[in-house]
């Protein structure tokens, strides 16, 4: 046969196939998310500690903690069954816990960093110590949910996780050039943004992170068109395509916080923040700490990241530097190769 | 790479990629500017001016027809959830109490079985 011949025959058939499972596509329900079996271990408004059911026979002793960023879902780590971050883990031995958030209400217009390092999270490790009887517990966060661990190891000098692992976690809020140019403090003013909306609406959040690369959208688009034969591409574009336009508003003075303290003044990667009266030493950090981030992540830049293995204090550190973006470094195929046998292979010693 | 040559779509593919890399690279330069953060924020605030005179109108106006506004109602679904939350908590002790022999003191929860913590690691060699 004609190599050429076949590869045309091959062309129109998936030409078919798209357009009839492109009817499918605009008539089928959203994907589904968020399946591993898990249990509610806590919940105070918009927090809710999960911990998945272990499944292996015998489990590592210390069990892990994951942080999710505020601004997005944590199904992003349980998308679907073997692009499952915490399916991964909990095969792997680990026993898991993770702090979700739901969209803050009115009534958490209020909640500053003070609540999120110096509340909510020492009582996450409280529950997460007292159900699986562990003192010790490793925490991993993820974009701004690894800033708050950060934050909160840095508070907690007396009493660090047993490890600290960070997914592109920015420190030196400078090198994230976009933000910083359009929250410009001679432009933009904060104040009258969160005293007009109380919570920072989704929308505002999306369209941030929309901007930054405004023509993936439609690459993405004419992509999935491409390989709307092909059911498991569909499937995965699907569930990430739900996470990302799924984003969470952000409680007012948290949001306020974040542009006064971290992008204007850049206090974190000065080491001069401020929380609840005490200073977040990030130096005073000893835990062992792994950061991994990506090679082409456009919201967290390498610049924005790096500086935090330098900045802490412990011993044992490491950082790697993985192909792939903020969302393709933890969920996705390309996680499954790369990120999780890494972090598998250097937590798993650490946590006998 | 022989695939690759006689894909007749690659060179859409490339054209695609490329768009979308020129595109991404020439927004990003646009909007890095002080002349967009200033016209940007410039827009936002007078979207906020006018969400904040519309709110205003409208609590007025609610007010005036003995309405609830929506921080209201907000407020009231949030003593809603608490209620639920609490009212699950005491139905859980209730029938915790009604499965309790008389004269006992309710069962606590069930407690899941979990696996022994003694899993060690394939190799006990760090990573390099």
């Amino acid at each position: 046969m004609n190599p050429t011949a076949d590869r045309i025959g091959n062309e129109v058939e998936r030409a078919i196939a798209r357009s009839i499972k492109g009817l499918e596509y605009f008539a089928s329900p959203a994907p589904v998310v968020g399946h591993t079996p898990k249990d509610v271990v806590f919940e105070r408004g918009t927090l809710h500690l999960y911990h998945y059911r272990p499944v292996a026979d015998e489990i590592y002793r210390i069990p892990i903690l994951i942080v999710m960023a505020t601004s997005n879902r944590g199904y992003i780590l349980d998308l679907a069954p073997g692009q499952s971050f915490v399916e991964y883990m909990i095969g792997r031995g680990y026993d898991v816990y993770l702090i979700d958030w739901s969209p803050p209400t009115a009534a958490d217009r209020e909640l500053r960093f003070e609540d999120y390092t110096l509340r909510f999270i020492p009582e996450c490790v409280e529950r997460v110590r007292e159900d699986s009887g562990e003192h010790d517990v490793t925490v991993i966060g993820y974009c701004m949910g690894g800033v708050l661990a950060v934050m909160w190891a840095a508070l907690h000098p007396d009493d660090q996780p047993a490890n600290l692992v960070c997914f592109t976690t920015p420190i030196d809020f400078s090198q994230m050039e976009l933000f910083a140019k359009w929250s410009d403090k001679r432009y933009f003013d904060v104040d009258r943004l969160v005293d007009a909306t109380g919570n920072v609406p989704s929308e505002l959040i999306f369209t941030s992170f929309e901007m930054l690369r405004p023509a993936t959208r439609i690459a993405g688009q004419v992509q999935l068109w491409e390989n709307m034969w092909d059911e498991s591409f569909v499937r995965s574009f699907r569930a990430f395509e739900r996470w990302s336009t799924d984003t969470l508003p952000l409680a007012g003075e948290y949001f306020r916080e974040t542009i006064k303290e971290l992008i204007w003044e850049n206090r974190l990667h000065k080491n001069e923040l401020v929380i609840g009266g005490r200073r977040a030493d990030v130096t005073s950090i000893t835990a062992p700490l792994l950061h991994a981030m990506a090679e082409h992540d456009h919201i967290v830049p390498y610049a924005a990241a790096k500086p935090l293995i330098g900045l802490v204090g412990s011993a044992d550190k490491e950082e790697i530097v993985l192909k792939g973006g903020h969302v393709s470094l933890v969920a996705g195929p390309n996680a499954v190769k790369r990120l999780w046998p890494r972090l598998d292979a250097w937590l798993g010693v650490r946590s006998v | 790479m022989a695939e690759k040559d006689q894909d007749p779509l690659a060179p859409w593919r490339e054209m695609l990629s490329q768009w979308e890399q020129n595109v991404n690279a020439l927004a990003n330069r646009t909007m890095g500017s002080e002349e967009y953060s200033s016209s940007m924020n410039g827009a936002m605030g007078a979207t906020l001016k006018l969400q904040e005179t519309m709110r205003q109108f409208m609590a007025a106006y609610l007010a005036s027809a003995n309405l609830p506004s929506r921080s209201e109602v907000l407020g009231i679904a949030e003593r809603l959830g608490g209620v639920e939350a609490k009212l699950d908590r005491i139905s859980a002790l209730l029938e915790r109490i009604a499965q309790a022999k008389p004269g006992e003191a309710p069962a606590p929860a069930p407690a899941r079985p979990r696996p022994p913590r003694t899993k060690s690691p394939p190799s006990t060699e760090p990573a390099a």
